[in-house]
């Protein structure tokens, strides 16, 4: 699903260049669940952003469904945004003047759903989720963890084939942490590429596969 | 509708800042539509007249006398007119700014009324209700307004009924007017105004058929030129016409300018004495549309600021919904909906707020100001606004917060140093303007005081002038009456008072070139006035002072020329005398004085004193108690005039009138530079109250380690003091030029003192360091864990 050759991502400073990634090589197939691990400045999120069209590389190549990802247009990418990527946040990054519902049916919107069966999927969700309850409040009215549940809610929303998480129990405590990784397992078995950065030994046994980066080279997959 | 409901939701959220940026925007919108729709309506006047753009007035100006032309001229101007092929239509008329009239047993004063022939009809097109224009050339016939008609007849049919003239500007005793018909009221936007139009035949007949052979100038001359004529050369035409009559070699000037100008410019432009109508050529409309586009700036600018500085917050909001698969255009489509509201709010309240003002900005301005809601001039701004707005918005979001940065560094919150450079640069621009608002203020207020307490070189106070116009009776006989009377110090007769048009003679025959002024008046006037005199050859023994009194500056003039009094009066005494004319003879010298009006510089003056005569026309009457001296005139006015109306005024208000456009215009100036000053503050404030949000972490993290508040106030300040100083400089120039400009118009000026720039900079300053330090100061007494856990 994902093929990534020799990737390199730096920045130039002036008379130097920082390197972020070098050399980066990975392929993940349908329906793993990858943990990429790393001490801090590691290039783990920049490399989640590379997979997740958020960012791109500066040299290399970058296969996602065996389309070149460097020729694609903006346009694609929305598209891919839309229908096939879903992004969960250490930070939750929900929107502050959206209640529960609201943010959940944020990327239907976009992906310009009919009302009826936009409020057909945003209905499953919070079943699924058991959030019914809550769906009138708003983030700041949510503890964390809820938050994070709400973020998974509207990654998946749109049933992608690719969900990549960012830390997503990195702003949690363990209890309200296990429970975020427990849905996140529960989601692969159903069928779905799972990509996750973590720091945490714990959560990366979640997955079938730990990816390990040490400044910018990838030092180890097993 | 799904953006909709956010964002309303998101205004009410932060409702202070939603409110600052819809009312500084409705602020700005009402200020520039108050403004330019009054200077649009001041503009559109006479325009309504067809072919009103070949219509001229003809002036004929006696040489040396170009600074105080006449708008009338003389008779010789109308028969010109049936010479020059390019002359369509020639019409002359005469005004009368107050008259007295009787219907029935009644005598009551009259404003406007003027004697018209069949031409003024149709170049000004008259619209009969009733009548038949043309009985106008029937002699004495008149024609009244339709709100004439309704005041004095009601719901009656008026024609048939006569009213008697009882005296106009120079003549008395008309005798009876038919009324033949009732014409609609004057267009509001026309530089005249009539309530009466009588004929020039009849009791007036005689007065017109002299019209040409004399130099008097009495009448109002209009021509409607052919499409495409030059006025210049018909202007040409006029002048070869008079240099070949009869009328040139008669006693008076020999030479007259003749000029034609345009209708279209007399309510804006016109200068002349014995306007129709006051013209609001000092009310500098160019001043205006300046004032009202520098106030829609400040308050668009303002709007876009606060709008990118809101965005620049929210841009981790619009990473994310890049990331949930939002594209550009729908983020962009979602960003100017919100702008779009807060636009249409803003505009909203400003129409109803001009609507419920409306009465007030006429009082406070003394303008005739009134909002067409079907001009262009509405929608048109309202588009242009709207424009503006979605227009900086958009180029702002698409340029610096969805291209250039990827979706990743807008998440993150790395992009806040693109932001900021526009809206420091947009801070700058408004801190220059509120610079130049302030010195412009301080300056024109500086000038109008300096205008208004300048040495008139008489005493203007205490001063009231009695209108008298029956000369039946010896007015002589009313001022010993007068003066007898405790309260009343002295009583003196003119022709003319300050400000009222003067005559002119020729200065040929004392060997200078052009013309001065003079008056008729008597000695007690100078006394009245308190006019002191430098040189005074008056015989102590004469029981009446006759002769002419000059003032210093002809005086000056005269010296320089033959050197003594002795020589001059050899060089006029050789002259050859005209029949009719008198040699001058010189009594005294009078310091320099302004008669006519403080735009003007002091010329060459002369009073011509004697006794008698038409010089009562004025009496002005120096009184040393306010009550008991009005009380006085009244008793003797009613005793020695039975049954006349007392017409007074108050000289020291009559000076205080010609400086109505400045007072007014510093009025307008004042509020409206408050207004501006009043937006960049909020400006300033929203600014300071965003910085220092971005850098609550950083406040935070310096106070852990030991920063005082009073050293974080110093930092956050001194970025903000770079910026005014920068703006100080880029103001100063360009406001020293506006103003150096604006004073040519006025022959007396006050110096343009450093102290204006420096005091506007400094308020500048003050205020920016008032805003940012009230910011900075909550910001940086705030617990640093707070602050520390903001993100």
């Amino acid at each position: 699903m994902i093929q990534l050759k020799n990737i390199d991502k730096y920045y130039d400073a002036k008379f130097q260049r920082t390197f972020v990634l070098k050399g980066v090589n990975l392929d993940i197939d349908q329906g793993e669940f990858v943990s990429i691990m790393g001490p801090s400045g590691a290039g783990k999120s920049t490399l989640l952003n590379i997979i997740g069209f958020l960012d791109e590389p500066n040299e290399g190549e970058y296969l996602f469904l065996d389309q070149p990802a460097n020729q694609l247009k903006e346009k694609q990418k929305v598209q891919y945004h839309r229908s096939h990527i879903g992004f969960i946040f250490q930070a939750f990054h929900l929107i502050e003047e959206m209640n529960v519902y609201e943010n959940i049916e944020t990327p239907l919107v976009y992906r310009g759903v009919k009302g009826k069966e936009r409020k057909a999927m945003v209905a499953e969700m919070l079943d699924r989720f058991n959030i019914v309850a809550k769906k009138d409040l708003f983030p700041s009215q949510l503890s964390g963890g809820q938050q994070q549940l709400v973020a998974i809610a509207r990654a998946i929303v749109g049933s992608p084939k690719l969900l990549l998480a960012d830390e997503p129990t990195g702003n949690l405590h363990s209890e309200q942490g296990q429970m975020i990784m427990e849905l996140l397992k529960k989601l692969n078995d159903e069928g779905m590429t799972i990509i996750q950065v973590t720091h945490s030994e714990e959560n990366a046994k979640y997955g079938n596969r730990i990816v390990r980066l040490k400044d910018g080279y990838l030092k180890e997959d097993e | 509708m799904y953006n909709l409901k956010i964002t309303i939701r998101r205004l009410f959220k932060d409702k202070a800042f939603s409110l600052i940026n819809i009312f500084g925007l409705a602020i700005g919108i009402s200020s520039f539509l108050v403004l330019f729709i009054h200077v649009s309506n001041e503009k559109s006047f006479d325009k309504h007249f067809t072919d009103h753009e070949n219509i001229y007035r003809v002036t004929s100006i006696p040489g040396g006398l170009e600074n105080a032309a006449w708008a009338r001229s003389m008779g010789i101007v109308y028969t010109a007119s049936e010479e020059i092929p390019e002359v369509e239509l020639a019409t002359q008329f005469t005004h009368c700014e107050e008259g007295t009239i009787k219907m029935g047993e009644t005598s009551i004063s009259q404003k406007d009324i003027m004697s018209v022939d069949e031409a003024f009809m149709q170049l000004f097109e008259v619209e009969p209700l009733v009548g038949n224009l043309s009985e106008i050339s029937k002699p004495n016939t008149v024609f009244v307004t339709e709100d004439f008609a309704r005041k004095y007849y009601g719901n009656l049919n008026p024609v048939g009924q006569t009213i008697k003239i009882e005296a106009l500007q120079y003549t008395r005793d008309l005798g009876d007017y038919e009324i033949r018909g009732v014409v609609k009221n004057t267009h509001p936007k026309t530089h005249f105004r009539y309530e009466l139009l009588i004929s020039q035949k009849g009791a007036l007949q005689e007065r017109f058929v002299s019209l040409p052979d004399r130099k008097i100038q009495w009448t109002y001359n209009y021509f409607k030129l052919q499409k495409d004529a030059d006025p210049q050369l018909v202007a040409e035409k006029v002048a070869a016409f008079y240099d070949n009559s009869n009328l040139k070699t008669t006693p008076g000037p020999q030479e007259y300018g003749f000029a034609l100008f345009p209708m279209d410019d007399i309510h804006l432009k016109s200068d002349y004495r014995f306007e129709l109508r006051e013209s609001s050529s000092k009310i500098n409309i160019g001043l205006f549309i300046l004032i009202s586009f520098v106030i829609l700036t400040i308050s668009l600018l303002n709007f876009t600021n606060l709008s990118i500085a809101k965005l620049i917050k929210r841009s981790k909001e619009l990473g994310l919904k890049k990331s949930i698969g939002a594209t550009k255009s729908q983020l962009v489509k979602q960003v100017l909906m919100e702008v779009f509201l807060v636009c249409v709010m803003a505009i909203g309240i400003s129409l109803l707020a001009i609507e419920s003002l409306k009465p007030m900005i006429n009082r406070l301005f003394e303008i005739e100001f009134d909002i067409y809601f079907s001009e262009p001039v509405v929608y048109l701004t309202i588009t242009g606004v709207l424009f503006t707005c979605l227009l900086l918005t958009a180029v702002f979001v698409a340029a610096f917060l969805l291209a250039r940065s990827s979706a990743i560094d807008i998440l993150s919150g790395r992009n806040n140093f693109s932001g900021s450079y526009v809206l420091k640069s947009l801070l700058v621009v408004q801190v220059t303007i509120v610079i130049i608002l302030i010195s412009g203020t301080f300056l024109v207020n500086k000038q109008i005081s300096f205008v208004l307490n300048k040495p008139l070189g008489f005493d203007k106070e205490n001063v009231v002038v009695i209108r008298v116009k029956d000369f039946s009776k010896d007015p002589a006989v009313f001022a010993r009456e007068l003066e007898k009377q405790s309260a009343i110090e002295s009583v003196g007769f003119t022709q003319q008072h300050f400000g009222y048009p003067a005559q002119g003679f020729g200065l040929e025959g004392l060997g200078l070139d052009g013309t001065a002024e003079f008056v008729f008046a008597n000695y007690d006037y100078l006394k009245t006035m308190n006019i002191k005199l430098v040189h005074n050859w008056i015989k102590p023994d004469a029981d009446t002072v006759r002769g002419m009194v000059i003032n210093n500056h002809l005086y000056q003039r005269l010296m320089e020329r033959h050197g003594s009094m002795e020589n001059l009066l050899a060089y006029s005494n050789a002259q050859p005398l005209e029949p009719g004319e008198t040699r001058i003879n010189y009594i005294g010298v009078a310091e320099d004085f302004n008669y006519s009006s403080a735009h003007e510089s002091i010329g060459d003056f002369a009073f011509w004193l004697d006794e008698g005569g038409n010089r009562a026309r004025f009496t002005h009457v120096r009184i040393n108690n306010l009550h008991a001296g009005m009380e006085a005139i009244k008793n003797t006015w009613n005793e020695y005039y039975p049954n006349q109306e007392l017409d007074y005024f108050f000289i020291d208000e009559k000076i205080a009138q010609q400086y109505k456009a400045e007072t007014i215009l510093s009025r307008i100036l004042f509020a409206f530079s408050t207004i501006g000053i009043f937006i960049s503050i909020i400006g300033i404030s929203a600014l300071a109250l965003f910085i220092s949000q971005q850098r609550t972490k950083e406040i935070g993290i310096r106070k852990v380690n030991g920063a005082t508040v009073s050293e974080i106030l110093g930092l956050l300040n001194q970025s903000f003091v770079k910026w005014v100083l920068i703006a100080f400089v880029i103001a100063t120039p360009l406001a020293f030029y506006a103003m150096s400009k604006w004073l040519e118009n006025f022959a007396y000026k006050t110096s343009m003192s450093w102290w204006i720039f420096a005091l506007a900079g400094v308020l500048a300053l003050v205020i920016a360091l008032i805003t940012v330090t009230w910011h900075s100061w909550r910001s940086a007494t705030r617990n640093p864990v707070e602050s520390l856990r903001y993100e």
